[in-house]
């Protein structure tokens, strides 16, 4: 059964088992790396109107409407869904396309949280609608061959994309600087969108958007670099330090890598997602920087990544019951301010598997150090 | 024009405020009072979302987003503003740093925050006017905030926001000629890349250009209009072969205002030739002259009637253009189907397709009436 195939019977079988006569699944065209993007991963395909669904009935029929209307022939080309409208009326189209498909009663959807006020009252006047983000998540957790491909493509583009970050991070260079030749490293490795945070600096206190600032001797440049390849995500975090980085940046540094060494030891298929967390902020807390493990100072220990589902979630922390599920890509991140030293990052993607953790790029976890 | 957008707004991130100071920002507070006393409207919320689409709250707040979420400005007619948008309290300081508002609200439910900054302004039984919503608004939000409006009369007023924003003022025309320099720039290198490199390294190249120039953001489509059914598209991994026609859509923005253009090239051995003669250059600019006090369906069908059957052919799945500033497409839509009055201050995104002997090719450029 092709990839296809499989996400359109498996749609029909768990919509049959909660008797729903069809499933929206609806995208508002973002693309967003703390959300999963339900059309883009069920039709193979990213919209760029602000209104875009794919019907699915009971019986199997489905049906793609997209805006702008002039996109339906790249969209009839990436697709496998062969019914495609342009849906420059969104609203008339969508009460359509129910109408083709003969679809009534209850009606599952799926991405409802972007759905607009017009789009879901013209839903609602056709059915009966129900939350069903879940049908997608479902079908999303078991993840096919083509999408560890674009995972690994992905790898290989973060690893692009270090290495620029690596020889951009120099005496003088601006930040936004940086953020072009890693861009532009990873787009040239095939990635098409990319999400890249950093900062410069003695003492850093978050990744963020890039300024002016030029780097200078002493700085510490952290990174968060994620490319991504058709919608699967991938991150490195990586801190480089200009010029021989102090003591304290050093013995830091070496705690972070023993939180992330010993949160990689324990993740396998079937733990608790909870535990990335836990080990880390234990490793942490043994060396007395228990009150940093929190907010501000550290935002997550990790996060899951993928189109149709980012399970165990955007944020894993101590509390995410979730486990961990074979062929997973979870980013596990101590990043982490500490008062010695400012912000540092460090941690990378990996592919969960039965008996642990499969590191997805090449480029080793460490303290990095540019010559002045 | 349409186009993919980007997960994160990743490129140069500094707001200049000798370029744009905090009272171009209040201005435009008072701007919005009076229009609003004029429809007695005792509150405003400009609603946005998304990187193309939050342009109400960020004209007026200064607050730009760099995820796809939403923010909204509550502005009252007396009394202080309130900035709310999604995201974590650790991005309140940056907010702050940014905007003349000092109530300034991140969070992850904006209808309720929504809901308790108008109840603390006694403003649940107001008439409360509305940009952007519902028209944005996820539906759940809108159905929590009209039930704790429901005392309230809502009224839309988007238009009156449409409009402050569409008349760009000489600080606006600045940082827009700054973002289509940058976006000539990025074009412009085209003629130095090497055809045989392909699409997705051309992009690449050309989108370093512009990043390094200071671009904030970016946008690029790519067409090939003497190519059977061609429609523009996002880059793909294909070869340039020698003879190939290229066009390429570049939109940039810089310290948040945008512009766009369209070349169109030639691969001709190892280079790229832009396709641009002189009599094409003479009828674009005689074909563009947006002249304040006609209106823009009066100027669509006059461009219209210029164009040949192909030329309009061509052209007419991605309309001639529309309004462009704080966001890469704003109001109004340059139509035959619109008949907004264009006044002195309004600039505008512009597209045509020319034909010759050997072809087609698409132009665009931002234009300043």
């Amino acid at each position: 059964m092709t990839t296809a195939n499989r996400k359109l019977t498996e749609a029909v079988r768990l919509m049959n088992a909660r008797g729903l006569a069809g499933l929206v699944i609806y995208s508002d065209g973002t693309c967003n790396i703390l959300r999963a993007s339900y059309l883009r991963y069920f039709a193979d395909v990213a919209p760029m109107g602000s209104n875009n669904a794919v019907v699915v009935s009971a019986t199997g029929g489905v049906t793609l409407l997209v805006q702008p209307a002039w996109d339906v022939a790249r969209t009839r080309r990436r697709t496998w869904i062969d019914d495609v409208h342009g849906a420059d009326h969104f609203d008339e189209a969508l009460t359509s396309a129910l109408h083709r498909l003969e679809i009534g009663g209850r009606v599952g959807l799926a991405g409802g949280r972007e759905m607009p006020q017009a789009a879901y009252a013209a839903l609602v006047r056709s059915a009966a609608v129900e939350a069903a983000d879940e049908i997608v998540e479902t079908i999303a957790l078991d993840k096919s061959p083509e999408e560890l491909a674009l995972v690994r493509r992905a790898a290989a583009a973060a690893d692009a994309g270090f290495e620029a970050f690596r020889q951009a991070s120099r005496v003088g260079v601006r930040e936004f600087e940086i953020v072009a030749e890693v861009e532009h490293a990873m787009r040239v490795a095939g990635a098409d969108d990319n999400f890249i945070l950093l900062s410069t600096g003695p003492h850093n206190r978050a990744m963020r958007a890039p300024t002016d600032r030029r780097v200078a001797p002493g700085d510490i440049v952290i990174g968060e670099i994620t490319p991504v390849c058709d919608g699967q995500f991938i991150q490195l975090c990586r801190t480089v330090s200009v010029g021989p980085p102090t003591a304290a940046v050093v013995e830091k540094y070496d705690l972070l890598l023993d939180a992330y060494s010993q949160a990689l030891d324990v993740v396998r298929a079937n733990v608790p997602a909870s535990i990335i967390a836990s080990t880390i902020d234990g490793v942490l807390a043994d060396a007395g920087y228990a009150e940093y493990c929190r907010p501000p100072y550290m935002r997550t220990r990790g996060h899951g990544f993928g189109i149709g589902s980012v399970a165990p979630g955007a944020l894993i922390d101590a509390d995410t019951e979730q486990p961990l599920l074979d062929q997973q890509v979870v980013v596990v991140h101590p990043n982490q301010y500490l008062p010695e030293t400012g912000y540092l990052a460090c941690g990378e993607t990996v592919l969960v598997t039965a008996t642990g953790a499969e590191r997805l790029a090449r480029t080793e976890t460490r303290l990095y150090v540019n010559s002045v | 024009m349409h186009t993919l957008q980007p997960t994160l707004r990743l490129g140069r991130d500094v707001w200049d405020s000798s370029a744009m100071p905090l009272d171009e920002f209040r201005g435009r507070a008072d701007r919005l009072r009076a229009a609003m006393a004029a429809r007695d409207l005792d509150a405003l919320l400009l609603y946005g979302s998304n990187l193309n689409g939050c342009g109400h709250p960020t004209w007026l707040a200064n607050y730009i987003v760099k995820l796809p979420f939403a923010a909204l400005v509550v502005l009252p007619r007396e009394g202080d503003a309130a900035l709310i948008f999604q995201g974590a309290t650790r991005g309140r300081d940056a907010a702050k740093a940014t905007t003349w508002i000092d109530d300034v609200r991140p969070c992850w439910n904006m209808a309720g925050e929504c809901l308790a900054a108008l109840t603390e302004r006694g403003l649940t039984r107001a008439r409360i006017g509305l940009a952007g919503m519902p028209r944005l608004v996820p539906h759940a939000d809108w159905q929590t905030l009209t039930a704790g409006l429901s005392a309230a009369t809502l009224v839309d007023a988007e238009d009156l926001v449409d409009r402050e924003r569409a008349i760009k003022s000489d600080r606006e025309v600045g940082q827009m000629q700054r973002a289509s320099a940058i976006v000539t720039q990025g074009l412009e290198s085209i003629a130095r890349l090497a055809p045989s490199a392909g699409e997705w390294r051309l992009v690449a190249d050309v989108m370093r250009e512009a990043r390094i120039e200071g671009a904030e953001d970016l946008r690029v489509l790519i067409a090939r209009p003497r190519e059977a059914d061609w429609a523009f598209r996002p880059v793909d991994d294909v070869t340039c072969r020698d003879g190939d026609v290229i066009s390429v859509l570049l939109a940039a923005s810089w310290e948040r205002y945008w512009s766009e253009s369209i070349r169109t090239f030639r691969a001709d051995g190892d280079r790229f030739v832009l396709l641009w003669p002189s009599e094409h250059e003479a009828r674009f600019r005689a074909l563009t002259r947006l002249e304040p006090g006609s209106t823009t369906g009066d100027w669509a069908r006059a461009v219209f009637a210029a164009m040949t059957a192909t030329e309009a052919a061509a052209i007419a799945p991605y309309g001639l253009g529309g309004g462009i500033g704080i966001t890469p497409e704003e109001w109004p839509l340059l139509s035959v189907r619109d008949e907004t009055t264009i006044e002195q201050g309004m600039c505008f995104a512009v597209r045509v397709a020319f034909e010759s002997h050997a072809g087609l090719a698409l132009h665009g450029e931002t234009v300043f009436p």
